[in-house]
């Protein structure tokens, strides 16, 4: 497991060496003849122990997301534009997340990948494939430092005018999960074109682990 | 700044103006015998930007200390579960003392500009022992909108523990001097501390605590479960935006040529 320190800069407190003997004297059984015997001896100074933190891998931003297909995505933080407009990588090789929703590592919540799922220039993108994957399908997240698999559990269309209204799709909230999403037929050229967005949704197989160097 | 609050002043205090609510599960507070008490203690102190910022917690049960930074007195009779509030200092090292009837404790604590931490003095895991100075840094990083922070630190006299947030095991393995942090949903959660690596029955609660959205909220276990005296004490601190708006609509596509494909994974 990966075990990082969040000393916030402090920059001291070796971890290891057990901290702060007792300046107090230590036998006690020879107290009672002397109840208080007024102040101990004057402490000696040492280094206060910065706190370690443990307990699960330190959240990370995913960088990768590698497909059913075994196509590897890479992915970028995509924020949402004034208009509301997820603002997903124009090169449709690359996938966005919205940094709002659950890095890969957070205990709860819906990790929002979208990419294009084609464009006039670039043709075919990888999230096409999406569109052909089916549940129990395996995915892979990676982080800088992590790596977590999920399988797919349910793939379905919506109307791509609901997405607003569907906040379980990129909610902090719940049990942690991957979200992808991509555009769906029909194509309606004079109405907007794709009509739908294919959503899918996996969880995931076991806990984050430490991503192997390649 | 440089007084502390009485423990009514400050629940009342707590009361009147922070919509925080902790209460004890309704459910026994199994191996402690009974529910545990409660002390919450809350900053208004945003973020440093080129000091560091240090809070000193209080948490070696029965136990009242005169505090002093650099020599300067900043608290006096704090007992356990206060908070001295947040004292700005200069980045590099200072001393830290704290006095009570049985001795002293000295530590140098160096802290870095731009950073909060809560200097907590406490007991170690074994029981008897004589209380230890840790270091708690408290997190600046901004955070997403509909979250919160939740920081638990083990300064109890007890194992290592693990912690279940709503049933589900969150963090492991964290011993006395540590902590574990994590971005939850902001709202009612259930947190237990668990005896890690082994089945029994929880070191605290499980409690009810509301985590207010963009906020930290650091909770310091104390006390021995053998003495049936775990506690917590509760300090919530703010946090940035960090500026993501929900998405409203998703545009993917544009070419058209997947007009034709159907989808075999849908039902």
């Amino acid at each position: 497991m990966l075990v990082l320190s969040a000393c916030g800069g402090t920059g001291s407190g070796p971890r290891g060496g057990q901290p702060a003997d007792p300046p107090t004297d230590p036998t006690p059984s020879a107290a009672p003849a002397t109840p208080d015997s007024g102040p101990t001896t004057a402490p000696r100074l040492r280094d206060a122990q910065t706190a370690q933190r443990v307990g699960a891998p330190e959240p990370e931003p995913p960088v990768l997301v590698v497909l059913p297909d075994g196509r590897p995505v890479p992915v970028r933080p995509a924020t949402t534009s004034p208009r509301g407009r997820l603002e997903v990588p124009t090169d449709i090789r690359e996938a966005g997340w919205w940094p709002g929703g659950a890095r890969l590592g957070d205990p709860f919540g819906s990790t929002l990948l979208a990419a294009h799922v084609d464009s006039v220039e670039q043709g075919l993108g990888p999230f096409a494939s999406l569109l052909r994957a089916r549940t129990g399908d395996r995915l892979v997240l990676r982080s800088r430092h992590l790596t977590q698999t999920y399988v797919l559990a349910s793939v379905r269309t919506v109307p791509k005018a609901s997405f607003g209204t569907r906040p379980w799709l990129r909610s902090p909230e719940g049990r942690r999960r991957l979200t992808l999403v991509t555009c769906a037929p029909p194509y309606d050229a004079a109405n907007g074109g794709y009509q739908n967005l294919a959503v899918l949704t996996a969880s995931p197989v076991g806990g984050v682990g430490p991503r192997r160097t390649p | 700044m440089q007084h502390v609050w009485g423990f009514a002043m400050r629940t009342r205090r707590l009361l009147g103006l922070v919509a925080v609510i902790l209460a004890i599960a309704a459910a026994p507070a199994v191996g402690t015998g009974g529910p545990a008490a409660v002390r919450t203690a809350t900053d208004e102190v945003g973020p440093a930007d080129d000091v560091a910022t240090v809070a000193v917690v209080q948490a070696v049960p029965g136990v009242e200390m005169a505090v002093s930074v650099d020599g300067e007195p900043v608290g006096t009779g704090v007992s356990e579960g206060e908070v001295v509030p947040m004292v700005r200092l200069s980045p590099g090292d200072h001393d830290v003392q704290f006095s009570f009837a049985d001795g002293r404790v000295a530590a140098s604590v160096d802290v870095a500009a731009g950073t909060r931490n809560d200097v907590v003095v406490h007991l170690p895991a074994s029981v008897d022992g004589d209380p230890v100075v840790s270091v708690y840094p408290v997190s600046t990083e901004p955070i997403g909108p509909g979250k919160a922070r939740v920081v638990l630190a083990h300064t109890a006299t007890t194992a290592p523990a693990d912690v279940s947030v709503d049933g589900k095991l969150v963090f492991t393995n964290i011993a006395n001097g540590e902590y574990a942090e994590a971005d939850v949903p902001a709202g009612r959660h259930r947190v237990a501390l668990l005896p890690s690596g082994i089945d029994g029955p929880p070191i605290l609660g499980p409690l009810d605590v509301v985590l207010t959205a963009r906020t930290t909220t650091s909770i310091y276990a104390v006390g021995n479960p053998r003495l049936r005296s775990m506690d917590v004490i509760l300090r919530r601190t703010p946090l940035r935006d960090d500026g993501s708006e929900p998405p409203r609509r998703v545009d993917t596509g544009s070419a058209g040529l997947v007009a034709d494909w159907r989808l075999p994974g849908l039902g």
